[in-house]
């Protein structure tokens, strides 16, 4: 491309992020030393070779950014990808990307820029050092059979049905049977039945041509078609039209189906994992669910179980989103109090997994302390009134705090004066300054 | 219109929108060689099949008399994994006819010719006699 031999290398070289630029081909025109370091590629090695080819970026089919720009004409902003290093290793990015266009503003190359974020990923991995199987959490009985299922079927392409309350995790186990099967390295696609309203849901499903309907203005793959050799996760299936079950319903029996209004017969090789939260028998009787559907899907059945019927695995459900939270929030909570776990434990969770994390979420919003999450801080649907130690003293003490108190919590606390300010809720500082104003000694 | 586009999709394995892209580009665009051999594998690919047999017509004529040796894009092109499979499920589909024969020896004859000769070589008595010929010849041709 003629735009290198202009740009100052140097420059480009000097940056940490990295760059790329692509031809009208999508063959790399020019690659710079922080983008050579990150991918573990060499200049010679790539130059002049299709951006797929040396990328293998998880999107190449199914969503490729530069064909998003390309349709859209808009630039990539913090689009995260993933992409395959020269050593074979998998690496999460960040990338912005523009079309260069020629004067008369057709599409003549991209510049593509794009982070590392392996360090995101450090923290990720911390984060899934807690999982027990493929980013799930839970050592209960029930949860140990799921995982041995999901071993058990991972050389199968045989449609998956996971059935389970809303919040107990259904996108985690079909995250788990993919990332465990032969179609693993595959496109994996996921779509809600219930967000698209049937005509929508017709073309995203199996594609559109040109001219099917108003806005039809070009021809479009659907995801059936996109996800190809892959795997697709349909929630809430219980939730399509019944008229487009029978279309799914032909895809499961021989692989075929047309875009909508076209007569052309396509076909396509996708294993179909379906989820619902709603009772199957009553779904079938009320004519939301066909039987044969069901039938069809139902080959392999996985049913996650409520929370309330695992309670020994909310211990270990707490510790993870703390750890989630500490990290997005910038507070260094490490715990939590026998009390507030208590209170966790014996709650029955209708909303599941989802609501315990969100209790979480508020108690940390809420957290005066530094240290545990306390039980008041709880949301209050948990808990009645709770004499609270670090509450009372954050709101009482702030404004005056005593020589007796304060010397008693510095005792309590070692002497530790950031873990006594945190208790009461006042800078370090403060205690310093306390300590030296009351004549306070260890 | 965008070429870039078009090849996006094309190295997408997007065939049917990689063609109608193409299609949409300036008719001096469309008689590039390179151009015209992604156009005439996104049509062999997908139902525009009637289009990928004028499209190979005129290549015969246009580079084949002129004895052009075809340059083959081994890493832009399907490869012939792809190709093999799209054969099975079109083959288990619509059984093995001469209109299958003749997409999968126009696909192959960008990836693997050999295989593509071995195709002709069967469709001589067919009613794609008068485009086999030339490709044939072109084969014998290039071997020597």
């Amino acid at each position: 491309m003629e735009m290198n031999k202009e740009l100052p290398l140097e420059i480009l070289d000097s940056l940490s992020e990295g760059v790329i630029t692509l031809d009208k081909e999508l063959k790399i025109a020019f690659i710079n030393l922080a983008a050579q370091r990150i991918t573990g590629l060499k200049k010679r090695e790539i130059s002049g070779k299709l951006c797929k080819a040396v990328f293998h970026c998880e999107f190449c089919k199914t969503g490729c950014p530069i064909c998003r720009m390309l349709e859209t004409g808009n630039s990539i902003f913090n689009f995260d990808t993933k992409i395959i290093t020269k050593e074979n290793e998998e690496i999460d990015i960040k990338i912005n990307a523009t079309i260069l266009k020629d004067e008369s503003t057709k599409p003549v190359g991209a510049v593509i820029s794009f982070k590392d974020l392996s360090n995101m990923k450090n923290l990720k991995r911390m984060l899934n050092e807690d999982s027990d199987f493929s980013g799930i959490i839970g050592k209960s009985e029930q949860m140990k059979e799921i995982y041995k299922l999901i071993i058990e079927i991972s050389d199968s392409d045989a449609p998956v049905l996971i059935q389970g309350e809303t919040g107990t995790g259904k996108e985690l186990i079909a995250n788990a049977i993919k990332a465990t099967s032969k179609r693993k390295r595959n496109p994996f696609l996921k779509i809600n039945c219930a967000v698209f309203p049937q005509d929508l849901l017709a073309s995203e499903l199996f594609g559109h041509i040109k001219g099917a309907f108003t806005s039809a203005d070009r021809n479009r793959m659907g995801r059936f078609e996109l996800a190809n050799t892959g795997t697709i996760f349909l929630d809430e299936i219980s939730e399509m039209p019944i008229q487009m079950q029978t279309h799914l319903l032909r895809i499961l029996q021989d692989g075929t189906f047309e875009r909508v209004g076209d007569s052309i017969t396509r076909n396509t090789d996708v294993r179909i994992i379906a989820a619902t939260n709603q009772e199957i028998e009553k779904a079938i009787r009320d004519n939301k669910l066909r039987e044969d559907l069901f039938f069809r899907i139902n080959v392999v059945p996985i049913t996650v179980p409520p929370l309330r019927t695992r309670k020994e695995d909310i211990p270990l459900l707490v510790n993870h989103f703390i750890k989630k939270f500490s990290i997005s929030y910038n507070k260094s909570i490490v715990g939590i109090d026998k009390e507030a776990l208590k209170i966790l434990v014996n709650y029955d969770w209708p909303g599941n997994i989802r609501q315990l994390e969100n209790a979480i979420e508020y108690a940390f919003v809420r957290s005066h302390s530094n240290l545990n999450i306390c039980a008041c801080c709880l949301p209050t649907y948990l808990r009645t009134v709770i004499e609270c130690y670090n509450y009372k003293y954050s709101v009482q003490h702030r404004e005056y705090i005593s020589t007796g108190k304060l010397l008693k919590l510095l005792d309590d606390n070692g002497w530790n004066r950031s873990k006594v300010a945190d208790i009461l809720g006042v800078n370090r500082t403060t205690i310093w300054r306390k300590i030296k104003e009351f004549g306070l000694n260890p | 219109m965008s070429e870039m586009l078009a090849n996006q999709y094309f190295i997408s394995e997007r065939y049917s929108e990689a063609f109608e892209e193409y299609s949409k580009l300036p008719r001096e665009k469309q008689n590039n060689i390179i151009i015209k051999e992604k156009m005439i594998i996104s049509a062999a690919f997908d139902e525009n099949f009637e289009d990928a047999l004028s499209m190979i017509k005129e290549l015969i004529r246009d580079q084949f008399d002129k004895s052009n040796k075809i340059k083959i894009n081994t890493e832009a092109y399907p490869s012939i994994e792809v190709i093999n499979k799209f054969e099975s499920q079109t083959k288990q589909k619509q059984g093995y006819k001469d209109v299958i024969k003749m997409k999968i020896a126009i696909l192959t004859f960008f990836s693997d010719q050999d295989k593509s000769l071995e195709i002709f070589k069967e469709l001589k008595g067919s009613i794609y006699a008068d485009i086999v010929t030339p490709f044939f010849n072109y084969h014998i041709k290039n071997s020597k």
